[in-house]
């Protein structure tokens, strides 16, 4: 196990894009397909987007966690995510439009 | 002839062992702020690395709640000895006692909160300029945000949305007298990184990381060590079970996980398939959804 971990190649990958053109919300779409959210991050996000009034879950806070991102619906600073795969690890930026 | 080996956790190391040096040359003043936890001790041990076979060159600050477990004291006393370095305590006992700070009452009372006028009152007794912390951005989405060197203002307050750009490798520890920064080694660790770092270097670690029975009660679905510094309500009865600490702060807002845990590569089995993150026992982060961002803002490390 320790071995299989510590050969594994590291990616950085970025979104770029305009405000809103959904960067979070694709990031953390990905983050879910992908079996990375854990059940509390999960549980934490479903209450968040009742409360901000979204119909669905809203996957774009996963990433947007301060709380003046969410109250404004935009990314206003990068956020760090670590993820992994059983091929390699993933290190994502997530950072505000242009 | 053996070759270089690069792998992950080597480059970690690397880049982990850059910061705490570029600490050392840019600051008069700097400071560890120690809490007794795998990461602060983990730090310890590459701050070791860092400058061996010189002494490691800044003091190690323990911001006390008094509500701590006994064998982090223990463990704590044990390696400044070791190490050599000189051991700082800011007590929240003392600054209750001095009236600082009002301690909170009733079945969910807990010091955490207050731990950070002690800390930011022994920043600046003794006049620190950078505090070394072993928090990750992995950890919770607040500190997903933070940056390697981060600024404080004079009142050690963080401002989230005005955040300094840092590019590469290149820390930029300017600053007004008075300010300070917080500075994080292992930001881009994964709680993986760390339990394989401490198999690899056999770091060792205090007993309640790994399975011990000991007395717990549920409270919220968390269960919580059933000791005198917390109030339990009377259907909270106190029961019997193997648990071990996945993180460990004070005695009141550290969850217990159930485990079979003996080593740290079963630790690293259990890690691997938790659905849960290691942070999702910590009541002290459930208190609001932007509990870390309202107590780092103040100052909370």
């Amino acid at each position: 196990m320790q071995n299989g971990y510590l050969d594994m190649e590291l990616l950085r990958f970025t979104t770029a894009g305009s405000v809103d053109d959904g960067k979070s919300t694709l990031i953390g779409r990905l983050l879910y397909d992908s079996k990375s959210v854990f059940e509390d991050q999960l549980e934490a996000v479903a209450l968040a987007s009742t409360r901000l009034g979204n119909a669905e879950v809203n996957l774009a806070l996963l990433t947007d966690g301060l709380r003046a991102e969410r109250e404004q619906g935009i990314t206003i600073d990068v956020a760090y995510r670590y993820f992994a795969t059983p091929k390699r690890n993933l290190l994502l930026l997530i950072h505000r439009g242009i | 002839m053996s070759t270089v080996q690069h792998n992950h956790l080597k480059e970690l190391e690397a880049e982990s062992i850059y910061i705490l040096r570029e600490v050392a040359a840019q600051f008069e003043r700097p400071v560890l702020l120690f809490s007794g936890g795998k990461d602060s001790i983990v730090i310890a041990h590459m701050a070791w690395k860092a400058f061996y076979p010189a002494a490691i060159p800044f003091p190690f600050l323990h911001i006390d709640t008094g509500h701590n477990f006994d064998e982090t004291i223990a463990y704590r006393d044990a390696l400044v000895e070791r190490l050599g370095v000189r051991l700082l305590v800011g007590s929240v006992q003392k600054s209750i006692d001095k009236g600082d700070v009002v301690e909170e009452h009733g079945y969910n009372a807990s010091r955490n909160k207050l731990q950070t006028v002690t800390l930011l009152e022994a920043l600046e007794k003794h006049k620190f300029d950078a505090a070394i912390g072993g928090a990750r951005r992995d950890e919770e989405k607040a500190r997903a945000k933070e940056r390697i060197f981060s600024h404080r203002d004079e009142f050690g307050q963080w401002d989230p949305k005005n955040q300094r750009p840092e590019l590469w490798n290149i820390y930029n520890g300017c600053k007004q007298p008075g300010e300070h920064f917080r500075v994080f080694p292992i930001s881009n660790w994964t709680e993986m990184d760390v339990w394989q770092y401490i198999l690899q270097e056999q770091i060792e670690l205090p007993s309640l990381y790994y399975t011990h029975e000991c007395e717990v009660f549920e409270r919220d679905g968390i269960w919580l060590a059933a000791h005198p510094c917390i109030k339990r309500r009377p259907e909270e009865v106190p029961v019997r079970k193997r648990m071990r600490c996945r993180t460990i702060g004070d005695i009141t807002c550290t969850g217990l996980v159930d485990s079979r845990a003996y080593t740290v590569e079963d630790i690293i089995n259990e890690i691997a398939s938790s659905r849960v993150t290691e942070r999702g026992n910590r009541s002290d982060d459930k208190r609001s959804k932007a509990a870390m961002e309202d107590r780092k803002k103040e100052g909370y490390f």
